[in-house]
């Protein structure tokens, strides 16, 4: 298994598979931090391959004594930022909303929550997972979801939230436990 | 569900209106409420990220793909979507449209065999409707995201061709996303209507409501056009929004430029940050948005000139420690008149951080529990006024000179302990002024 630094020179060198290879363990961690900054779960994920093209077109900078991950979290949080604010600027009905993430403080670094969360879905059923992932990734709206499950939307809203404090709870559970 | 996570949820899916979006913004700065819906936000962000994990090969590939092309955008925006993971309903999975639409294209013409197989390619699994089979030789877009959008007054999904010169309407409840066949999208909001050709270049006319287009770069003899009725907006390669009603039109550039022409012959230019209105009567009344200048986005830190102590990028953030005054202090190389300054920092071993632009000085006494906590710092100088805040909570500030000519935006840090650093993650200067800032020694 090549090391960080390896596949940083061989990434420097031009070749996209040993970048790829490089930003795979991080790239749960840069769309979280897009993520909370973008609503819709396809945009997060363009954001993120946009800031790693730039990243792959400026690995000069990157001191190779040093963990490359911070770096890439700053790149894909602040093009995180100049797209809502690019939003916020076209204004909409949205506008405040993007103001008001723009204002607020920076959140922590995402660390063990993200292991303990994928433990945590991982036993979800798969039917729910995919509900989730629908809504929260693919952003269908709940009649669709609801018109799918043959239940009312009201009843899709409160599964998805049952769903998410759930997870939440496992979540906390798995930290305090000292897991993930 | 409490009504705050209803918000967050309708947020996400891009569903809020305006008045739930006012309450939402208030609820996101609310001292008391703010933490809780960010905590919640955080964790959906985190959701995601996870979610997002089932289709990493895909995401991985299409990355890879994108870099071999050179970071090409278009190309790459193609390959990702026919990567991402669509998710048939259960409806298309099990419905017998697939059989039907088989059958359907066997029985038709070679054009219908054409367009499954683009469809395939397309959207992994999608079901094509049957009713867009037929005209698909002469559509000019495709309907890639919404939902109430009816063409002609029949209902359609995401995936269906939109032919040429057909009433597009979004029902007031509804959104939609179209990609036109130069590569262009338009998002549409709700109540919108609107038809779209093409000849030389695509032609969208907008009868009510609002678009937002990106462009692409436009092919030799050909443009973009954009038409209200009482505007003609032509790009070549841009980001913009049009909303019309029957009192006039307006029009918001947020990348590359535009052309506005009014219907009775005045025309105007804008760049980006612009906006106009166009009247009834054909007037139009621009209003330049101010300019804004990145003065640090985590790589080149060009704009600055350190003035005391160490500056150095580190991980994308812009480092400064002290000097044996346990003091830093650095200068942007341009001056700068009217100006919003906001930047993102973090400070340890810290006891004051000044910010000064203009003849102001910002100060914050860094608090022990804002010490290692990345906050953001905004103040703006307009006239005789200066407003900062941290946060969002307001911050004490002093005229320090007589004058307020446009002057050097500075960063002073004061350190209590011999590890003192200050971080700035991102930097940024929003000017009135018209002309760029100009490039000057440092003083």
């Amino acid at each position: 298994m090549p090391t960080e630094a390896e596949l940083l020179r061989l990434a420097q060198g031009g070749d996209p598979d040993a970048f790829a290879a490089l930003v795979r363990p991080h790239q749960a961690r840069l769309r979280a931090a897009v993520a909370f900054y973008l609503p819709s779960g396809d945009d997060v994920l363009d954001v993120v391959q946009d800031a790693l093209v730039d990243a792959f077109q400026h690995l000069d900078r990157v001191d190779p004594q040093r963990p490359v991950g911070p770096w890439l979290r700053t790149l894909c949080r602040n093009r995180a930022r100049k797209w809502l604010r690019a939003r916020a600027a076209r204004g909409g009905v949205h506008a405040p909303v993007d103001e008001a993430l723009l204002a607020a403080a920076e959140p922590a670094e995402d660390g063990p929550e993200l292991d303990a969360l994928r433990a945590c879905v991982a036993q979800l059923p798969a039917d729910r997972r995919q509900l989730l992932l629908r809504r929260l990734v693919e952003s269908e709206p709940v009649q669709r979801l609801a018109q799918d499950l043959e239940r009312s939307p009201a009843a899709v809203s409160q599964l998805l939230q049952r769903l998410k404090q759930a997870l939440r709870t496992c979540v906390e559970q798995r930290l305090a436990e000292g897991g993930a | 569900m409490s009504a705050a996570t209803a918000l967050l949820d309708a947020y996400r899916a891009g569903e809020l209106d305006a008045a739930d979006a006012e309450r939402l913004a208030a609820g996101l700065g609310d001292p008391e409420r703010g933490p809780a819906l960010l905590g919640q936000l955080r964790f959906e962000a985190q959701l995601v990220a996870v979610l997002g994990e089932a289709d990493a090969a895909g995401h991985e590939r299409a990355l890879i793909e994108r870099l071999r092309a050179g970071g090409d955008s278009a190309r790459f925006e193609r390959s990702l979507r026919r990567r991402l993971p669509r998710r048939r309903s259960r409806r298309q999975r099990n419905a017998p449209l697939v059989v039907l639409a088989a059958v359907t294209a066997l029985l038709v013409v070679p054009a219908a065999i054409w367009f499954v197989g683009r469809g395939a390619e397309r959207v992994p699994g999608a079901v094509a409707p049957i009713a867009d089979a037929a005209p698909v030789a002469q559509s000019v877009a495709e309907l890639i995201a919404g939902s109430g959008v009816s063409l002609d007054g029949r209902m359609v999904r995401p995936g269906a061709a939109i032919p040429a010169d057909r009433m597009l309407v979004v029902a007031a409840d509804g959104h939609a996303g179209l990609r036109c066949v130069d590569g262009s999208e338009l998002r549409i909001d709700p109540g919108s209507a609107l038809t779209v050709s093409r000849s030389d270049g695509m032609r969208i006319f907008l009868d009510h409501g609002r678009v937002h287009a990106a462009v692409t770069p436009q092919g030799a003899g050909d443009r973009f056009e954009l038409r209200t009725p009482q505007a003609q907006v032509a790009v070549l390669g841009t980001s913009f929004s049009v909303a019309a009603d029957a009192a006039g039109s307006r029009i918001a550039v947020a990348e590359g430029r535009v052309a506005v022409s009014a219907i009775g012959g005045a025309q105007r230019e804008l760049g980006p940050g612009d906006s106009c209105r166009v009247d009834a009567a054909g007037v139009i009344t621009v209003r330049a948005a101010p300019r804004r200048v990145d003065l640090f986005d985590g790589g080149d830190a060009s704009a600055w000139t350190p003035l005391r102590g160490d500056w150095t990028v580190i991980d994308g953030m812009l480092v400064g420690t002290g000097d044996d005054d346990r003091s830093t202090r650095i200068a942007t190389r341009a001056t700068f008149d009217d100006v919003e300054v906001e930047l993102r920092v973090r400070a340890s071993e810290t006891v004051q951080l000044e910010l000064q632009l203009r003849g102001y000085r910002v100060f914050w006494a860094v608090p022990g529990d804002q010490l290692g906590t990345w906050v953001t710092l905004r103040a703006s100088a307009e006239g005789e006024y200066l407003r900062a805040t941290i946060d969002g909570r307001p911050l004490v500030a002093e005229l320090t000179a007589s004058d307020v000519d446009p002057a050097f935006i500075s960063i002073y840090a004061r350190f209590d302990g011999p590890e003192g650093r200050v971080e700035v993650a991102e930097a940024s200067a929003t000017t009135t002024d018209p002309a760029p800032p100009v490039e000057e020694d440092t003083p």
